[in-house]
Formats: structure tokens, sequence, C-alpha cells
């Protein structure tokens, strides 16, 4: 029924615009005009004309025709031809066309037209004025025709595309860092690279920030099968990690500012080291050149945070454990460890910045310490230890004087740790009591824990320590040798 | 220069719509079947076809009623535009298509600088001419035509020297050719526009009085 009334809704308006409006109905304008289907608007033409035409008081209107079909050109040639006729010749034209593809009622109006300009005048102004909408009210259809509006917002696309293109620097950023982390990792491993060391300093500190929540439970999970004690040191990690190498330097001042007297002590243990160093220089294989100032604090640091028994400066002491752990991943040359190390790099992106730390101020640090670190990460007393075994993995007395400091015993708890207790007494600095030490470290790692410590003692040990030591004498030496080639 | 910008700016409407009577008198003239359809040729004009007559004679024959107009419109005021079919035997008028013409306007610079409305007012006014002969009786052989202009002594007075020196001068119309006897009268179409309104209907005689 609603059909229904709808046609006869159409026809009454196709009549009032004939009769009364004296207007010429095309099958486009009344499309346009009753927004019908241009297919619908020629049905309804066609019944109009059927309709009226039985009428001879309403008869007195004049239809054109669409012809189409194939015909003949002048010169014979076949042609499909469309024509727009009247009425009256419509039967001539069907029969000039050999087949007839298609055929309507194009128009319908009272007068007689005597050309198409009439036509072409009204469909002219209508058209002008829905150009948009004559493409839906055709049942011709072009996919690929879009509207030019659509396309049109080209400021707001390159608004957009500009704003895609930061998003998109922003994740290669991320990328390159993440990359550079893991190559850094890597590369580290090999060659200490110092650019990028820093370079993920920069590139890790973004993902400190997101990552601290990543970072603290894997340290927490590192440091349960720990000492309870150890569970309040690692919720103050974070914080501590936060700052980089300027931590070092802060800590150094609060180090100084506490241990005086040790200062003292150290200074005698430096002479002392200055005379052993010769000796330690040919015990090694790690013998380093006379280290720099910086060097020396640290170690002075070192020797602090032992002789400190304070929570805060374990807390500190666990700073130097994660540079230290870095360090491993860094020095350590076995790639099968790099890959265990880069996992862990990626739970802690953190470590990835101690590790630039590291490179910059303690890269000298040995594979034997790096076993020790992740064995036994949360215990204090093992990361003095690695400490002193550092320093005296770097060559020098003074690294001699602090391995008797490492000279804490160890021993497996209850739970089946292995625990280093302090040992505050300062005893001999003979280069044999250091063997000693460096020989005890090994052993420790692996029957602490983890299978990746024990893989990579073996191994690690004397090529990370040269390689940490190595980037600045093989600079020189690279820088000579290409001289002399010229 | 102002005064020639102010010149030329009222000019354009008078242009304007001496352009259209130009255009209708061609439209009227084919319609109305008083000239074989043979001396007639489709022109663009307002992005349409239209139809023109191509006789030398017609072509300057309203030439000169358009340039007449011109000055006219261009020194007074013109209040009707008649083209008038006539009897060619009795010379009495047959139909009569008035075109009534306002006031021209100065508004269109700001409202419709580039004439589009205008333009389209126009094409539905030549629209209309060309379906009026639906509204009006069948077109009768042997006719000819005349124009009427209905504008105010003094500007009459004002162009008559010029009308003289281009040898086109214009008489007052005669009292048979103005009056029509039973005459019906056929709205043909009206336009408002910010140039100017108009309206034209034709007045036809009746069956009985033909």
């Amino acid at each position: 029924m609603a059909t229904n009334s709808e046609d006869t809704l159409i026809q009454e308006n196709i009549e009032e615009y004939i009769n009364d409006d004296n207007k010429i109905v095309t099958c486009r304008w009344l499309s346009l005009m009753l927004n019908l289907n241009i297919n619908d608007a020629k049905r309804a033409l066609n019944t109009f004309v059927k309709h009226h035409r039985n009428k001879p008081a309403d008869g007195l209107f004049n239809v054109t025709y669409f012809i189409a079909g194939l015909g003949k050109s002048k010169d014979g040639e076949p042609m499909h031809k469309c024509v727009v006729v009247p009425e009256a010749h419509l039967e001539e034209v069907k029969n000039s066309l050999s087949i007839v593809t298609s055929c309507h009622i194009y128009s319908v109006q009272r007068a007689k037209l005597k050309d198409y300009t009439s036509l072409y005048l009204t469909d002219y102004d209508i058209i002008k004025n829905n150009l948009e909408k004559c493409q839906l009210l055709s049942s011709i259809k072009c996919p690929r025709a879009t509207l030019r509006q659509q396309s049109k917002p080209s400021v707001k696309s390159e608004g957009s595309s500009s704003e895609i293109k930061f998003e998109k620097d922003e994740q290669m950023a991320v990328i390159s860092s993440k990359s550079a982390t893991s190559s850094s990792a890597k590369g580290v491993s090999k060659k200490a690279e110092p650019k990028g060391s820093i370079a993920n300093m920069f590139a890790s500190a973004g993902k400190k920030d997101k990552g601290d929540e990543k970072t603290s439970p894997v340290s927490a999970k590192v440091n349960e099968p720990t000492e309870p004690s150890t569970k309040a040191k690692v919720k103050s990690k974070p914080t501590e990690k936060k700052g980089g190498v300027l931590s070092l330097f802060s800590k150094q001042e609060v180090k100084n500012a506490e241990n005086a007297e040790t200062n003292k002590e150290k200074a005698s243990e430096k002479e002392r080291s200055k005379a052993s160093a010769t000796k330690s220089n040919t015990s090694s294989t790690k013998s380093n050149p006379p280290k720099t100032s910086q060097t020396k604090e640290k170690k002075n640091m070192k020797k602090r945070t032992k002789d400190s028994g304070d929570e805060d400066e374990e807390i500190l002491e666990r700073k130097h454990r994660r540079r230290i752990r870095t360090d491993l991943f860094d020095s350590s040359d076995e790639e099968e460890y790099v890959s265990d190390v880069e996992e862990e790099m990626e739970m802690s992106p953190v470590a990835a910045g101690d590790a630039s730390d590291e490179e910059d101020t303690m890269g000298e640090k040995g594979d034997e310490e790096k076993q020790v670190k992740e064995s036994v990460v949360t215990e204090d007393v093992k990361e003095k230890e690695n400490i002193t075994t550092n320093s005296a993995n770097a060559g020098g007395c003074r690294k001699r004087k602090r391995t008797q400091k490492v000279a804490s015993k160890t021993f497996v708890d209850e739970d089946g740790f292995i625990v280093t207790t302090k040992v505050t007494e300062w005893e001999s600095e003979s280069d044999d009591e250091v063997m000693e030490v460096q020989e005890q470290k090994p052993v420790i790692a692996p029957t602490k824990k983890n299978s990746v410590a024990q893989k990579a003692e073996p191994k690690g040990k004397a090529p990370s320590k040269k390689a940490a030591v190595s980037p600045q004498k093989g600079k020189q030496t690279s820088l000579m040798a290409f001289f002399k080639k010229k | 220069m102002t005064t020639s910008t102010e010149g030329l700016e009222g000019n354009v409407s008078v242009n304007i719509l001496a352009e259209f009577v130009e255009v209708a008198i061609h439209c009227i003239l084919y319609n109305r079947n008083v000239y074989p359809q043979g001396t007639f040729e489709k022109r663009i004009k307002y992005n349409v076809p239209v139809q023109m007559c191509l006789h030398p004679d017609v072509c300057s024959y309203i030439t000169n009623i358009i340039e007449s107009l011109s000055a006219l419109l261009a020194e007074g005021r013109v209040n009707k535009i008649s083209v008038v079919i006539l009897q060619e035997e009795t010379a009495k008028p047959i139909e009569r298509f008035v075109l009534e013409i306002g006031e021209l306007r100065e508004r269109w610079k700001e409202t419709d600088p580039h004439l589009f409305q205008t333009e389209q007012a126009l094409r539905g006014f030549l629209l209309k001419l060309n379906v009026s002969d639906a509204l009006l009786q069948p077109s009768v052989k042997g006719t000819t035509w005349t124009v009427h202009i209905d504008t105010l002594e003094s500007t009459l007075v004002a162009v008559e020297e010029k009308f003289i020196q281009k040898d086109f001068p214009w008489v007052e119309a005669d009292d048979q050719q103005k009056t029509m006897e039973k005459a019906k009268m056929v709205p043909i179409k009206s336009m408002t526009t910010d140039i100017l309104n108009m309206q034209m209907y034709v007045e036809e005689i009746s069956k009985d009085s033909s």
C-alpha cells in the first residue's frame, strides 16, 4: 500500500508539473526533483503516459523517447545510436535500428518541442544545482568515482600526516633505541663503545620511567630467595637507578663526607698499592696503565661502602650491583650469554642504562664478577667482593688492597644461597691473596644459582676484562697505525 | 574617473537587459514560426543553446532596436517592451509578448557580483518562452512583427536626435496595433533579482475574435 500511495503521489506531482506549471518533465528532472532513482522516474513517466493517454481530455501532451540500438552510419558502418526523438518519429527510428537495446520515455510536456534546446534548458539548472545527487540517483555507478570533497580536506590530512610522521619518528626512535640497547649489549660484549653506551643511556632513560614497574618485579624475583632484609632494599632501587652517572658522583660525595676516616686509611693504602703495582701488572694479564683520579675515587668509594654497615650504604652498594650486572652483560664476549642477558635487558631497561654507566666508569669488570652478580645479586657482601675483584682485575696495587677487603667469608645458608659476610679487617696486600680471591669468585657464582652464570663463567673472565679495558688503547693504536700506513 | 566608472557600471545592467531582449526577440520569432526554421541557428547564450535568426535584414533590424532600447534605458525609463505579432494582411495584432521592466538596481554589485543568479533567472525566462507554445494558440501563417516600447516622452525627446542620426527613427505606434479586442492575457514568467524586476506575459486574441 505504501508503494501504491507513493506512486499515486508521484503521478499527481507529474500531472501538476505538466498541466499546471507547463513544465517539461524529463526523467532526470523528475528523479532529481522527487529524489527517485532514475529507473523509478522512467517507470513513473511511463505509467503517467499510459494512464492519461486513455483519457482524451488529458491527452494533450507530447512525449519524447530515448532510443538506443545498433544502426548504420551514412557510410554503412555499424554504429550504436542513442537518439531522443518525438513520439511521432518513434517507429521510424526503431525501424532504422537493427537492434534496439533501450527504449524509454525521456520527457513529457505539453509544448510541442521544435528542438532539444528546451530539454537541455530543463535539465541544465537542476543538474547544476544537484551535481552530487545525480550520481546517487543514477543506476550507473562507478566505484572508483569519489566525490572531490572527500579528498579535499588537504589541510587536515597534512596536519594529520605530519602528526603521523612524528609518531612514526617516535616509534622509529624507540625501535632504534631498543636495537641500540640490544646491539650495545652485544657490541659492548665484544668492544666497549662509549658512544653507543651513552646513547643507550638516553634511550633507556625513557624506558626507565615506564619500565620501573617491570624492573622492580624482576629485581624482586631475583631478590626473593635472598634474605628478607634485601626486599626493603629492592623497593628503594628504582629511585636510586634514576641517578645514572650523576648518582655515582653524588654517591662519592656522600661517601666522602661520611667516610672521612676511611679516606685516610685509603691514602695509606694507595701508597702501598703504588709499591705493589708492578707486581700486579706482572701477575695479571689484565694489567692496565696507570689509572686516572676518577678510578681512584671509585675505588675509594668501594672501600667506603665496605666499611660502612648502615642500610644507606647498602643501598648505595646495590647501585653498584646494577652497574656490575650490566657490565657483565656488556663485557661478556659470549653470544649465548649475551642473548640471555638481552632478555633480562628487555625486562629491565634500567640495566641497559646502567651498562652504559659502567662502560664510562667501570668498564674493566670481569666475567667472574658478572657470574657472581647474577647468581648472588641480592647480597651486599657479594657486591663488595665483586667491586674488590673488579678493582683487582683492572690492575693496580690498589686492587690488591681491596682484595684484602674481599677476604670476606662465603658460606651456603639454610636456603641454599651463598652468603658472604663482611670482613672489615685489612689484611696483606700481596698478589697471592688477590689471586685467591679471584679463584674464589668463579667458584661462588656457579654454586649460587643460574645455569646462565655457570655457562658464562669459563669463557668470560680474561677476554671480557681485556675488552673492557682496551677501548682507549685500541683507539690510540689504531690511530697510530693509520698514520704509519700513510 | 569616478564618473566614467559609474557610467560603465550603470551600463552593465542596461546591457544585460538589452542582450536579453535581443535573445528573447529571436526566441519569439523562432517559436511563433514568424520565419522559417531554416533561417535560425543555434548559439550559446547564458551557457545554453538559443536560436538566432541569421537573416541580415532581420538581424540589422533587431540590432537597431536593441541600440535604441539601450539609449532609452540609459537616458531614462522604459516601462514595457512588447513584441507584437501582426497579421500580415490586416496589420492587426494577434499576439503581444509584453516584457514589463522594473527599475534597474545596483544592489547586484554586493549580492551577486558575478551575476550567477541573474543568469539563472534569465535562463528560466528563456525556458518559459520556449514552452509558451503550449499556453498559446497555435501559430498562424502570414504574420509579421514589430516592437513597441512604452517609455516617457521626455526620454524619447532626449534620444530622438540620436535615432534620427542613426537613420532609425521611432514613431508613435498606431492605435490599431496597440489595441486588441477580446484579448486574453497569459502569464509566462516573472523574475525578481538584484539587478532588475521583470515579468513577461502574452496578450493574444481569442479564437472567436480571430
